[in-house]
């Protein structure tokens, strides 16, 4: 992905908590007819590699883990995002030399897929991506509170891929380029749209 | 993209609104067999070809445009998304046949990427795309709101891109395949979490 340096993000901490808030990557292989992508559920094991591991399950009628053993994946990660409208900027006030911009960011891992089959992996990934999404809740699921017959044949329809992460690169694109006033005007222009984005801004301007 | 027929959203006209509606893309291609991607906001043309083009810049220090110029490439949108707990499911109640999964919906574009570098071109893409942009602003901002030649710099540092769609496909999957019951509660449940998405669930699931 297309990086400069002024919105390069290379805390690891930083880019696994992105990927941990916005689990749903586009898991992207080239398959024999070019790029292939599909949105699924992964799961970060941190501790796993030198920059963790992802996990994932896809349907076993998703044809993309057939061209994926042993082959390089990007997975994408998208955090918040918003149009960023000139109006924003006090720079537009001031001299009126300004443009429309985009805000996002977004964490890309890249490695070499491992595509699994084996039941007792499936119901591991199963487990542990059920209760990083259930915890929290007031009456949290588990996969046993399903009939065990049912959730037997429930796996049978799936396929793992677990994908050690050789590289992170984590891109923050949140007015850093913009003078303080104008990185301002955008926080305080998204507080109510986009609280999310707002705050975004405001920690990589180092504004109070 | 894997699509099962239930999730499969046909209509070429829905599938534009959701280009439209969120139109900061993924454009993805492929340099000696790896896949690259970027995000940048794609503005569609719904009038050219059959299934419409799609219209974007990037920085000219992007060096993806180097690769894409008479290639075929992938272009991602993707809308609302959200986890299903087994919670929202009528069904957990009765049977206990419940598994989490997660709704979305998704429009996927393959079409040839034309590079264009000429500042006619490119002026008149950063105008349609602003214009688009700033529609619901209060005061929209114009191009011509800033100064000529400080334009003509900026479009210096660009390149654009266009891709007329060869094939468009769009994904609903918002519990279709769900029993009525689950379909329902699913709706009802997130109507003040994600009014969006419980929308989305009673519409296609026909409530």
């Amino acid at each position: 992905m297309y990086q400069p340096p002024l919105h390069r993000e290379d805390r690891l901490e930083v880019k696994q908590d992105l990927i941990e808030s916005h689990p749903f990557g586009m898991l992207i292989s080239v398959g024999p007819e070019g790029p292939i992508a599909n949105t699924i559920p992964f799961i970060l094991q941190r501790s796993m590699g030198p920059y963790g591991t992802l996990q994932v399950h896809m349907a076993r009628a998703n044809t993309q883990w057939q061209s994926l053993d042993g082959q390089k994946a990007l997975v994408v990660f998208q955090g918040p995002q918003n149009y960023i409208s000139p109006s924003y900027y006090q720079t537009k006030r001031e001299t009126g030399k300004v443009v429309p911009t985009w805000n996002y960011a977004m964490v890309q891992a890249r490695g070499i897929a491992k595509v699994h089959t084996e039941t007792d992996w499936l119901r591991k990934q199963i487990e542990a991506l059920t209760s990083w999404h259930e915890n929290g809740r007031t009456t949290p699921w588990a996969v046993s509170d399903a009939p065990a017959s049912f959730i037997e044949s429930q796996l049978k329809g799936i396929v793992g891929v677990e994908i050690e992460i050789e590289s992170l690169d984590g891109k923050w694109k949140v007015s850093q380029n913009r003078p303080e006033a104008d990185r301002k005007g955008v926080v305080e222009g998204l507080a109510t749209e986009n609280p999310e984005m707002s705050a975004l801004v405001r920690k990589y301007a180092n504004i109070g | 993209m894997y699509l099962p027929e239930h999730n499969r959203e046909d209509r070429l006209e829905v599938q534009h609104q959701l280009i439209e509606s969120h139109p900061l893309g993924l454009l993805i291609s492929t340099k000696a067999g790896r896949p690259v991607a970027n995000a940048i906001p794609f503005l569609l043309d719904r009038e050219r070809g059959t299934h419409g083009a799609l219209l974007a810049h990037m920085a000219r220090a992007n060096s993806q445009w180097r690769d894409i110029d008479q290639q075929e490439v992938l272009v991602v949108f993707q809308s609302i998304e959200k986890y299903i707990s087994p919670a929202l499911l009528a069904t957990k109640a009765e049977t206990g046949k419940v598994v989490p999964t997660w709704n979305y919906a998704m429009v996927q574009v393959v079409g040839k990427a034309r590079v264009h570098n000429d500042a006619v071109w490119l002026d008149r893409q950063v105008r349609s795309l602003t214009n688009h942009q700033e529609r619901d602003q209060e005061q929209p901002w114009s191009v011509s709101d800033a100064p000529p030649n400080y334009i003509a710099s900026q479009l210096r540092g660009i390149v654009g891109v266009e891709i007329e769609i060869s094939a468009i496909q769009g994904k609903w999957k918002v519990g279709q395949d769900e029993p009525e019951t689950d379909r329902r509660s699913i709706s009802v449940r997130l109507r003040l979490s994600d009014s969006e998405m419980a929308q989305l669930v009673a519409r296609y699931g026909k409530l």
